[in-house]
């Protein structure tokens, strides 16, 4: 019998960023990025998995403005034809390094990956990458959660009840629609909880959350298991808490396993590396970016960068795959002992550190899922529905404020470069709520109107736009965004107001923002 | 006023959207994303919102309109007093069940310049409730509030005092359990234990090493 379990909890968020208007823009390219270099490898793993007949459990968030993306035409088109570009720049570099072994045997690493991305998402999915999440989801092995509407991050919306229900119902609903039933579990953007949002996750049925660390350990009463087992909250919703072991392996920029000098670096792009005239069809928009094609290993410290050596990195990532489950191992007997009950490891990732950021990531995934399976007894992978079946009885405890954010509250998003931002998303709030007790039953026109005026106040309270400010990347187009957002939402909220709809602008607006088609702007009652 | 006029027409449907973007094409929306925003620098609201940092900040904005001020002004007058400076006041209430703005534990008030709009206040204390008026403060001492804030609470930072019967440990156990988990390492005896998490926490928030910058995807671009 095992002696404990590990769970392991990607979360896939991207905000939703979708410009028609313009043929390329380079903000889209987190998407496209994330689905060849992330999604595409992750299905691909998880299906051979599958196929393979591995005894496995994982669990998957995925948010609500990925799910709009995944869902949209235009990205979808976009999204081909960026794939089929680098498919040909692949071609390209077959031909432009035939005279150096060791490069072109690289070129061709990237043309196999992306003919084999091609067909998977353009053949086997007909551009519809949810079809393999739905069947990921039928397996019964792979979990996925939901996360908040546009990855709002509520602890800062706490005053303001009906905004955290309206962040949590259009997640419920677009999960509803996407998988045919209802998600169990929500991935708490940021993992920002405060004592009480759980009885809004109880309104729309959810059974779990994860939180970081101290969000469990300095709860109230003290916590019998320390992070090793889940607590119910008096609302009778389960947090999970996150181990630092677990993270720290992988995380951490100096103790983590993606530092490895063996494995790739990220930074050395031939988009930035090549002559300009080459690669400039290639980039998506005006100046250099990544493209995705990168040749070198991390190497070292210093500057200089070696040829990388995908057999060398890959032995590297089995290594490390046994490194991380012989600590397992360790770590699970050492708390089996202690506890008095079967410990679970809550292990949760960005999924876009996996294959995106390190490159190896997805295959480290696989050794690990394999070699638990196959090389050791000690412990088992579950899902948190999973071990919630497993005891009868646990704890209830009132979690503390918390969050994974930088020094673990909420300062990443209230700070200097991002606070201008509250008086305006708050009076967002307070007019949605007014407009929405002033017109309890709209119909036609107005309900449209209604409709996408939440859509506006949702979408301007995406976290990423914060987190952008606060660590300068993108922090232009983040308040540009933003911006928009606050000021059409004004905009709308006067025309409803004084009765002067102008429906030829908002139906702009709706195509641009063509996400959430189930909203329904009472949940602000 | 707006009605409910707008009922009797037809219903935009996606259809109609479609057509009437393509009829527009999108002049107007190329330069959405260029084009100079400028945000209302007021709502014509009395307000002020308390928002909580961490453990030991909270965060306060407000916007008071010149006629409550004014009012306040003349409410000050006419007790036969003078105006001496704006305040912020931070009530402490916690176990105070219902705050009518004079029963609080204890308070201590911030003296605003001008144009402040917002403050970062370093109420220094973790697990308490507070309230925060912003108001004026007359040479005689009166205190004469322009808007109240929502209550908030600063979370408790630390272990909890609080045990469960039916969950006991020894407080051995506790600190052993508490240090395996926040990654703290494991002490030889109780005492160090407790010494240790105690300078360990410290660490760990000044430090913010072991919280990860989350939205890799974005973080790692450059």
């Amino acid at each position: 019998m095992e002696k404990g379990y590990l769970s392991f909890i990607l979360h896939a968020h991207l905000p939703f960023v979708r410009h028609p208007e313009h043929e390329q823009f380079l903000e889209e390219s987190w998407f496209f990025e994330g689905i060849t270099e992330t999604y595409i490898p992750l299905i691909k793993m998880l299906e051979s998995l599958l196929n393979d007949n591995v005894d496995f459990a994982i669990t998957i968030s995925l948010s609500p403005t990925l799910i709009a993306m995944m869902e949209d035409e235009l990205l979808n088109a976009r999204y081909k034809r960026r794939l089929e570009a680098l498919l040909d720049l692949s071609y390209k570099e077959i031909e432009r390094t035939k005279f150096d072994a060791r490069l072109n045997r690289l070129a061709h690493m990237y043309n196999n990956l992306f003919k084999e991305a091609l067909y998977i998402y353009a053949e086997k999915y007909h551009c519809r990458l949810l079809e393999a999440f739905r069947k990921l989801d039928q397996s019964g092995k792979v979990e996925f959660m939901i996360c908040a509407g546009t990855h709002g991050f509520l602890p800062l919306m706490e005053m303001y009840p009906q905004a955290v229900r309206s962040q949590v119902k259009i997640a419920v609903d677009t999960y509803k629609r996407v998988f045919g039933h209802a998600p169990r579990g929500i991935w708490l953007p940021e993992c920002g909880y405060y004592p009480g949002l759980d009885s809004i996750l109880k309104e729309f049925g959810l059974r779990f959350f994860i939180v970081d660390v101290h969000g469990v350990l300095f709860a109230e009463p003290r916590p019998r298991f320390g992070v090793y087992n889940p607590y119910y909250c008096k609302s009778g919703v389960a947090a999970f808490a996150r181990d630092i072991e677990t993270s720290k392996a992988v995380w951490s920029a100096e103790e983590g396993y993606p530092g490895d000098y063996n494995y790739r670096e990220f930074y050395r792009d031939i988009g930035y590396d090549l002559d300009l005239d080459y690669v400039k069809p290639y980039l998506n928009g005006d100046g250099r970016m990544n493209i995705g094609i990168k040749y070198h290993k991390i190497t070292g410290r210093s500057d200089y960068k070696d040829l990388y050596d995908p057999d060398a990195a890959r032995e590297t990532a089995s290594a490390h795959a046994g490194n991380f489950m012989f600590n397992r191992e360790k770590q699970i007997e050492h708390l089996y002992g202690k506890l008095g009950r079967k410990p679970i490891i809550v292990a949760p990732y960005d999924a876009e550190l996996y294959g995106h950021w390190w490159f190896e990531g997805v295959d480290w995934l696989n050794f690990v899922i394999r070699k638990v399976c196959y090389d050791q007894k000690v412990f088992k992978l579950i899902t948190p529905m999973g071990y919630l079946k497993l005891y009868d009885k646990f704890q209830i405890i009132n979690p503390s404020l918390s969050s994974w954010g930088w020094k673990g509250y909420s300062e990443v998003w209230l700070e200097g470069s991002n606070d201008w931002i509250y008086p305006h998303l708050h009076m967002m709030v307070e007019r949605m709520t007014e407009l929405t007790h002033e017109f309890p039953h709209a119909s036609g026109d107005l309900k449209e109107a209604l409709n996408h005026l939440a859509r506006e106040l949702l979408l301007a309270q995406s976290s990423d736009w914060p987190f952008m400010m606060k660590t300068n990347i993108f922090s232009q187009y983040a308040c540009q965004r933003i911006k928009d957002h606050i000021d059409s939402f004004n905009k709308l909220y006067e025309m409803i107001k004084y009765n002067k709809l102008d429906m030829g602008w908002l139906g702009r607006r709706i195509n641009q923002y063509n996400l959430f088609k189930e909203i329904d702007y009472r949940v602000y009652k | 006023m707006a009605n409910n006029k707008n009922n009797n027409k037809k219903t935009l449907t996606q259809e109609q959207i479609r057509q009437e973007t393509t009829k527009f094409s999108h002049p107007s929306m190329e330069e959405h994303l260029t084009r100079q925003i400028n945000l209302p620098s007021a709502y014509n609201k009395d307000r002020i919102i308390a928002m909580v940092r961490d453990p030991w900040w909270v965060f306060a904005y407000w916007e008071i309109t010149p006629e409550n001020e004014n009012s306040v002004r003349n409410k000050i007058r006419q007790a036969g007093q003078n105006f001496d400076r704006s305040v912020l006041r931070i009530y402490d209430i916690t176990g105070v069940p219902n705050f009518n703005g004079s029963n609080a534990k204890s308070y201590f008030d911030i003296s605003l310049k001008d144009l402040a709009r917002n403050w970062y206040i370093d109420v220094g204390a973790p697990a308490k409730r507070w309230c925060i008026e912003i108001g004026m403060v007359s040479k005689e001492g009166g205190f004469y509030t322009l808007a109240r804030s929502n209550i908030i609470s600063t979370p408790r930072f630390g272990m909890s005092d609080v045990l469960d019967a039916e969950w006991m440990l020894s407080d051995e156990e506790y600190y052993w359990l508490f240090g395996v988990s926040g990654g703290f390492g494991i002490g030889k005896s109780s005492m160090e234990m407790k010494e240790l998490f105690k300078k360990r926490l410290e660490e760990w928030i000044s430090s913010g090493a072991i919280f990860s910058l989350s939205s890799h995807i974005l973080q790692q671009k450059r």
